[in-house]
């Protein structure tokens, strides 16, 4: 009976957290405005000889 | 990025992808005007003034970010000296692949080890005191368990899946790096160093400014 309540109340902890890895990377595979920054990012890498910061 | 620009004419030169790690790196290039002021800040400013609408990448990367819980990963991996047991007990939440799967086989076989025991002592159901529940308590477990178990597996492949196709999508690999948590650091970082970065000084503020090429190929010539 210890086993069975050590067992659910541990699972419940890596089924989140397989679940937050999926959903965080899910995010980073939908995420439009990030890909944006980062086209700036590059853009201002490519521009970086001129700019004065 | 820079590196690109200087090669640019040689062989490894004019590279048009990057890792994603380097935009921790964005913190790195000073002004030479003020130290205080970074490319971070050349960045953040470029973006707030000309296209706002991009800032919603923070909304984007806020389950990434919270996916890293560094503080905790010593105490969730199991080493020879914490049995298993102990190491499930002492877990926290964070989010690691690897927790995952160790943690998946131990439930396995403890599973097995379970399975076996009921087979062994309660086997035979006919010779057990009709009031006795627990044997029945226990095999219900043992199904519910179960299928816990498959679940959890099929959610693992589904997460290390959609990892891969993102660690791939950012320019990285296993190699480059070695787990989920230090994966989701690179953005845990990236987004708290963009909140918070720090004002730059008035002085800094007044050498904002976007030298035309032609003015300074005319200087160098």
């Amino acid at each position: 009976m210890i086993y069975r309540e050590k067992f659910l109340e541990n699972i419940v902890r890596f089924e989140d957290e397989a679940l937050r890895v999926y959903e965080a990377a899910q995010s980073l595979l939908e995420a439009p405005h990030f890909a944006e920054l980062l086209k700036v990012r590059t853009l201002l890498s490519r521009l970086l000889p001129h700019v004065r910061l | 990025m820079l590196g690109n620009f200087l090669n640019a004419s040689g062989h490894k030169g004019n590279a048009q992808g990057f890792k994603v790690t380097s935009i921790n790196k964005l913190v790195d290039t000073k002004s030479s005007a003020s130290s205080s002021r970074t490319l971070l800040h050349f960045l953040a400013k470029t973006v707030t003034q000309t296209m706002p609408d991009t800032e919603r990448f923070l909304d984007e990367l806020a389950k990434p970010a919270d996916a890293f819980k560094g503080a905790c990963t010593d105490l969730l991996l199991p080493s020879p000296r914490r049995p298993v047991a102990d190491s499930l007990e002492l877990a926290l939440p964070a989010a690691d692949l690897k927790h995952v799967r160790t943690a998946l086989v131990d439930f396995v076989e403890q599973h097995k080890a379970l399975e076996n025991l009921l087979d062994a002592d309660f086997g035979d159901l006919s010779s057990l005191h009709p009031d006795d529940g627990f044997p029945k308590r226990m095999f219900r477990f043992r199904r519910e368990a179960e299928e816990r178990l498959a679940a959890l597996k099929d959610t693992l492949q589904l997460a290390d899946g959609t990892y891969q196709r993102a660690l791939t999508l950012y320019g990285e690999d296993a190699k480059s790096i070695t787990s989920t948590d230090e994966f989701f650091s690179v953005f845990k970082t990236f987004v708290t160093s963009y909140k918070v970065r720090p004002p730059p000084s008035p002085r800094a503020r007044e050498f904002i400014v976007l030298t035309p090429p032609s003015n300074l190929r005319a200087a160098s010539s």
